[in-house]
């Protein structure tokens, strides 16, 4: 009873917030245990586990989608153009066959390190612009990369799709479907849409995105993974970082962040009286999914990304406890939430090249690669018109996650798909295996977690074994005719 | 920003309006993503604009599809005009 007093004084307080702003969206992450006690009893855990794997199967499926669809477009389109991207003369050191293997080594370091500078410049300058109000820069530098992303890499991509099939197609038909698909992507990201279609466009920016990252130079790459790896752990999980500074100011300002997350988003109503283990959360914090957009310009283009995976905990009110899993990559250009760009500059670079690609996970620019960020969060909007009953409100349970990851992900497979498919598999289970681990780790914890580091870290050490091992090994032994 | 968050009721009429106003600018694609999203609201209105919608994109599709088999079939024998409309060339033709 006293539990239901309480939640309805919280409730009460809520509604009367939320009637001040009609349109704002609370978040909240709600999870209680035990009443304030930090670590989670059996039941408890047991209850974790459970809703974490009702949830783990809404985030796998879409990365596992975007990396076979990112093979799929590099065995077909892209099979030739490793190491001879437009990435190529934005980079410092140019890598080429002749040098010495030390000589790439450090090229590739100061390629890299260069990367993440621009990266670290682009989320602070992002930071600024967004603690001071200018959010109407950040939206719309998501909504130009989004659409530029889309249109003109999409474009690229599907003619040497075409190419490669050798079909014709005539000027007019290809620029009709390129804009349609530009200007529905764009606005099915940044405004209103269904949320499969927004799954699907988030998807598909990621792929192109992940495609042309993976023109980089062999070395530069991955020694780039490796240290955004780092770098996201270091932004994720230090405590003074601009991450939370980020989210901090999201909460109070009650608008979301701009950028691209990929959302599961399973929106229900719930009443208390459904909620079995409603439990008072003391803790009112608000935390928002933080999506954190760094934009890079390599000479006018980086990308940064971190990913971190956090778990918001929040209880104002108690509808439910569940878990919300919000990971946020953002990464790329199609949704960066803070990247300001220099279009001009990119623009040109594009046109060089490619047209960027997409945000993360949609959204992503693909100049600045976000943050990854593995957040729990609820989402709790509430009706303001008071019915007969409880507040019943709308709880947003899917796990978010980032739309830097994706494309880090799918870099990475990217890399794998220009070897052979034995390596393939393997990095794509390595890296299944790291997101799961995450997530796990993320429903035992609750916190922010960094997506990247694990995943990157189990894919690179499959895809050297891999690659260097296994396949020679097994093409020996088919020559042999040995069977294993 | 955030299109995750469902829309109200108030809101969804002036949306979907927008959607179907842009959706002439030569945008079929938009009309379909419209229909997706208002495919289960019951206001007279925006069945009215998800069905003319619908209409509109279908017909355009029939119409680009139309166009690209002309274009496809004919392109060899359209000669200079052929090749100059062609965004990608096939190797190895007749």
């Amino acid at each position: 009873m006293d539990n239901k007093n309480e939640g309805d004084e919280q409730k009460k307080k809520k509604k009367h917030k939320q009637k001040k702003n009609t349109n704002k969206v609370e978040f909240y992450t709600h999870y209680k245990i035990h009443e304030g006690k930090r670590n989670p009893g059996k039941e408890d855990l047991d209850y974790i586990v459970s809703v974490y794997t009702k949830q783990l199967r809404k985030v796998l499926i879409p990365v596992a989608v975007t990396m076979l669809l990112v093979v799929l477009v590099i065995r077909t389109a892209y099979k030739d153009q490793e190491d001879e991207g437009a990435f190529n003369d934005i980079m410092i050191y140019d890598e080429s066959e002749d040098d010495s293997a030390a000589f790439r080594f450090g090229g590739a370091l100061l390629n890299a390190v260069i990367v993440i500078a621009v990266i670290l410049v682009v989320t602070v300058i992002m930071v600024c612009l967004y603690m001071n109000g200018f959010d109407w820069i950040l939206v719309g530098w998501v909504v130009l990369s989004v659409f530029v992303i889309l249109t003109f890499y999409g474009l690229l991509t599907g003619l040497q799709i075409i190419q490669y099939t050798n079909k014709s197609l005539d000027w007019i038909s290809t620029l009709i479907i390129a804009l349609n698909f530009g200007i529905a992507g764009t606005i099915s990201i940044v405004w209103k849409s269904a949320k499969i279609v927004n799954q699907i466009f988030l998807i598909i920016i990621s792929v192109l995105f992940a495609a042309i990252l993976s023109t980089l130079p062999e070395y530069t790459t991955w020694i780039l993974l490796v240290l955004l790896a780092i770098y996201d752990l270091i932004v994720v999980l230090s405590p003074k970082g601009p991450l939370k500074m980020l989210v901090e100011t999201a909460e109070k300002k009650g608008k979301p962040i701009p950028g691209l997350i990929y959302s599961s988003m399973v929106w229900f109503m719930s009443t208390l009286d459904k909620n079995k283990k409603k439990k008072k959360n003391n803790k009112k914090k608000k935390k928002r999914e933080e999506e954190k957009e760094m934009k890079k310009q390599k000479k006018k283009r980086k990308k940064s990304s971190s990913s971190s995976v956090s778990n918001g905990s929040e209880s104002d009110d108690i509808l439910l406890n569940n878990q919300k899993i919000n990971l946020n990559s953002s990464e790329s250009e199609s949704e960066s939430e803070i990247n300001p760009i220099h279009d001009s500059d990119e623009i040109d670079k594009e046109e060089t090249e490619e047209n960027e690609k997409k945000t993360t996970n949609i959204k992503l620019r693909k100049k600045g690669n976000e943050n990854n960020n593995v957040k729990k969060k609820k989402k709790t909007q509430r009706n303001n018109t008071k019915k007969e009953k409880e507040s019943s409100a709308l709880l947003d349970h899917s796990p978010k996650l980032g739309l830097g990851d994706f494309i880090f992900y799918s870099l990475l497979i990217s890399k794998a798909a220009y070897q052979d498919y034995t390596t393939v598999f393997t990095c794509f289970v390595a890296i299944l295996m790291g997101l799961s681990l995450t997530l796990f780790f993320l429903a035992l914890l609750q916190k922010a977690l960094p997506a990247l580091p694990l995943s990157i870290l189990f894919g690179i050490i499959f895809f050297f074994i891999t690659s260097n091992v296994l396949v020679p090994m097994i093409s020996l032994v088919f020559q042999s005719h040995v069977f294993l | 920003m955030d299109p995750t968050i469902p829309l109200k009721e108030e809101e969804k009429e002036t949306v979907c309006k927008k959607m179907w106003i842009i959706g002439f600018f030569g945008l079929p694609f938009v009309w379909f993503t419209m229909a997706c999203y208002f495919w289960k609201e019951k206001h007279p209105k925006i069945r009215f604009y998800v069905f003319w919608g619908l209409v509109g994109f279908f017909t355009e599709l029939l119409i680009l599809v139309f166009w690209m088999g002309i274009f496809v079939s004919k392109r060899d024998s359209w000669g200079e005009t052929g090749e100059s409309l062609s965004a990608v060339l096939p190797v190895g033709t007749q």
